[in-house]
């Protein structure tokens, strides 16, 4: 069982591959409980993978992933048929860059299903949380809105509700703000750091928004080419990165 | 050639007994399609190498072979195994067995349609397998089967008069019935193909309102 030392999540030597490429190259990692790790780094780094694997979307190769101290089996293969999740999959939650609602149900019905579903809440009951979720992101009076009809803030706000809905103790956020139009991405970054001021939870944050990175995360890892090239507090990290490939990419970046 | 009228209305309450024989032959088979069409759809994305080949295998005999080989194979062979069933039911099973395979193809590309993203949801809210197809994957993915469905509902009432060789009492059969007992052909065959079209172009236009409506 996990005690106070025990990581929250814990990634030993993973390796993951797409037929020859190699995406993550014997990845070690160890997230303490209540941390917020921003991961950093250019497109195909292999970040985005991380979190997939954490919430065992995808198989990988070799290697270890724990959540809470409970090895997390990767799924058996890419059918999608009868698979059960990990004893300790519902302690992870994910909101996705594409927000990934449910089109053919409202706002209210795309965080109450799970609830309904997983957690076994009457549907009544199951309504009533789903109600204070969208009204603690925002969006009291929509809940009779379909997807379509929300803005991509609005959306990614509800994904974000729904994920909230089955009280995970780590969130994991994949570029959340990459698909959405510049104007909408500050009402989705202000739910996000409310939630990481108001809730101990442990949030991973693959991101593009540096200032964002630095102004909320206790950590910030920069990846390249599936590894971990620099991993340093943000105030470090930011102002004074110890690696050549660290400061040319946060060039790139900031000076765009 | 002459079409006699008072004659064509005297036959009419035959035909429509084998009308109401070829509905209800149709609407089972069709269920039965429906529903076996699913369960091959399901069981070829089985993690189960045996399933998956078995419906694979089931679904390209019932698509390579002709319906009337497969209608004369459940009449005529299978009570040689023991096993004998009523005309009807018969020909309900070789319709519905054989859409079935047919409607499994229609099921699959509906279920492809939905996009990764959604079975990602689900398993990123831990949904059990069960209410993933039921609540998220199905329902996106049947109304946009509904024209093909259609289409395939009309093709099934089209080869209703097959199950008139294994003797089920459907329009065809009455037609027949009624020709071979007063030697009079073009009444009963007139109002066959009437019936048949005074039947399908409504279902027809049905799907194709629908069909509108869902791309509206």
């Amino acid at each position: 069982m996990a005690d106070a030392r025990t990581p929250i999540l814990r990634l030993a030597n993973v390796e993951k591959r797409y037929g020859d490429t190699l995406i993550l190259d014997r990845l070690s990692l160890e997230v303490p409980a209540g941390q917020r790790l921003a991961i950093i780094g250019p497109s195909g780094s292999g970040k985005s993978t991380i979190l997939r694997l954490i919430k065992g979307l995808e198989p990988f190769q070799a290697g270890a992933i724990e959540v809470a101290g409970e090895p997390l089996r990767p799924p058996r293969s890419a059918s999608w048929f009868a698979r059960r999740p990990a004893a300790r999959s519902h302690m992870v939650g994910m909101v996705f860059q594409h927000f990934n609602l449910f089109p053919h149900m409202t706002a209210l019905g795309n965080v109450a299903e799970a609830l309904a579903r997983v957690l076994g809440l009457t549907r009544r009951d199951a309504e009533a949380r789903a109600r204070d979720l969208l009204a603690q992101v925002g969006l009291g009076g929509k809940e009779a809105s379909y997807p379509r009809e929300l803005s991509g803030g609005q959306q990614q706000r509800v994904a974000i509700a729904r994920a909230l809905a089955m009280r995970p103790q780590v969130m994991l956020f994949d570029e959340v703000t990459s698909a959405l139009d510049p104007e909408l991405v500050g009402e989705v970054l202000g739910v996000i750091r409310t939630l990481s001021r108001e809730s101990g939870m442990t949030m991973l944050l693959v991101t593009h928004e540096m200032g964002f990175a630095r102004e909320i995360a206790d950590r910030v890892l920069f990846m390249e080419k599936g590894r971990i090239v620099e991993d340093a507090a943000p105030s470090q990290l930011f102002t004074a990165p110890q690696s050549e490939r660290t400061r040319a990419f946060l060039r790139a970046v900031l000076e765009r | 050639m002459s079409f006699d009228f008072a004659f064509a209305w005297e036959i009419l309450p035959d035909l429509l007994r084998g009308a109401a024989v070829t509905l209800e032959v149709m609407a089972a088979g069709f269920l039965l399609a429906l529903a076996g069409g699913l369960a091959l759809a399901l069981g070829r994305r089985s993690p189960q190498t045996v399933t998956r080949l078995a419906c694979a295998a089931f679904i390209e005999f019932m698509r390579n072979t002709p319906l009337l080989v497969q209608l004369y194979f459940l009449f005529f062979v299978l009570p040689l195994g023991g096993i004998t069933l009523p005309p009807i039911t018969t020909g309900i099973l070789a319709l519905g067995l054989n859409y079935s395979a047919f409607l499994s193809e229609v099921y699959r590309s509906g279920i492809e349609s939905v996009p990764r993203g959604q079975w990602e949801a689900a398993r990123a809210l831990d949904l059990p397998a069960r209410d993933t197809w039921r609540r998220i994957v199905l329902p996106q993915a049947i109304p946009p089967m509904l024209p093909v469905l259609g289409n395939y509902l009309i093709g099934m009432f089209k080869d209703t008069p097959l199950l008139a060789v294994i003797t089920v009492p459907e329009m065809m059969q009455a037609a027949k019935g009624v020709a071979g007992m007063t030697y009079r052909y073009n009444e009963p065959y007139t109002l066959l193909a009437a019936l048949f079209l005074a039947l399908s172009l409504p279902a027809s236009l049905l799907f194709r309102t629908l069909e509108t409506r869902l791309r509206g």
